[in-house]
């Protein structure tokens, strides 16, 4: 096994460590943290496939158009639950079924199964920008401070996560048919080590989060 | 062709992410830098709040010690005074009428109710300048 190859390999090891550990903890996890717990089993169950997929040579592409909607929804219905009242919890259903709905478009008429579904993983990456952005402001929130919400850092960790891996892989999204594509087999590989490393980030500040939850309940 | 200018965009692309990357933890790094600060604003704020409290409560008991001196200052003085004058009043009243029974024993009852009356005076005066109120005032 090559550097590159080892390398994509182990980001999947932060993904099993975070599912084992969700899995352990999940009956003593409430509110947006069960919430969270369903993106979790939802993304380790679709990167494991694909990786599976990956290492029998099977084309993985398709689980790309089956894991951004859902990804996507399970992460609108997280933020809804964090942010709770201070935004109209319709704009997120609505968002989400309409991104749903524009992602399954997307795969049956713009990007096919087998092309990587840029579009859509673009407008997903901007949309949970926004969020996490969104989210930052209302954790700085004197009301939300002053009422004191359960969980907070948890949450904070979470929602920095998602900021800094969607920030980071937007580029990779948007040049993503290019790169896979287009260049060389030993170049096109680079931006997917890059992904890489900041999909471990990402899970990592996962478990740090879920880590950092008030143990009061347990 | 399309490979070289696909290789050249990766290579551009590659610096650009770790830009962006960085640019995406400095976010982070300042909210938590900012929610560092706001936490310590409202401990200050908190800190604050208590010590003016604190202030608040010491200046109402000083007030109300200064109070009750002058009220067991006043009544020592000018009330103490009035009764204790009363008090010799009658006894000369009484050394005047001795030889009326009658008399002499109603401002003998008009003495002991004067006496009565200065030591419960003397006694709340005591009382209000008792020390354990002063060593709450400090």
């Amino acid at each position: 096994m090559n550097l590159v190859r080892t390398i994509l390999v182990t980001s999947d090891v932060p993904v099993v460590i975070l599912l084992v550990y969700t899995a352990v903890v999940y009956k003593a996890l409430q509110g947006a943290l069960k919430v969270f717990s369903w993106f979790v089993f939802f993304s380790a169950a679709v990167q494991l496939i694909s990786l599976a997929l990956w290492c029998l040579h099977i084309n993985n592409l398709p689980l790309v158009h089956i894991y951004v909607p859902g990804v996507f929804f399970c992460l609108a219905l997280y933020y809804k639950t964090v942010l709770g009242n201070s935004v109209n919890g319709n704009i997120l259903s609505y968002t989400s079924w309409l991104f749903v709905a524009f992602s399954v478009a997307n795969t049956l008429f713009v990007q096919s199964l087998f092309i990587f579904n840029s579009y859509a993983l673009v407008v997903e990456a901007v949309l949970l920008i926004i969020l996490s952005l969104f989210t930052f402001l209302f954790f700085l929130n004197d009301t939300v401070r002053d009422k004191g919400m359960p969980d907070r850092n948890s949450h904070a960790w979470i929602n920095s996560g998602i900021f800094v891996y969607h920030l980071s892989s937007l580029l990779i999204y948007y040049f993503s048919n290019v790169t896979i594509f287009g260049a060389t087999a030993a170049i096109r590989k680079y931006p997917w080590i890059f992904h890489s490393f900041f999909s471990i980030v990402m899970y990592c500040c996962f478990l740090i989060g879920l880590w950092k939850r008030s143990k009061v309940r347990d | 062709m399309e490979a070289v200018k696909s290789s050249g965009l990766i290579e551009i692309l590659l610096p650009m992410l770790a830009i962006v990357f960085i640019v995406a933890v400095g976010v982070v790094m300042l909210y938590m830098h900012f929610q560092k600060n706001l936490f310590a604003q409202t401990l200050e704020k908190e800190r604050l709040k208590n010590t003016h409290q604190a202030d608040l409560l010491r200046s109402n008991m000083l007030t109300q010690e200064e109070e009750r001196k002058r009220i067991a200052h006043d009544l020592h003085d000018e009330l103490g005074a009035a009764l204790s004058i009363m008090r010799m009043h009658i006894m000369m009243m009484e050394q005047n009428n001795s030889d009326v029974p009658a008399i002499s024993s109603g401002l003998q009852n008009l003495r002991t109710l004067s006496e009565t009356a200065l030591s419960s005076m003397r006694g709340i005066s005591h009382r209000l300048c008792h020390p354990s109120w002063k060593r709450l005032a400090l």
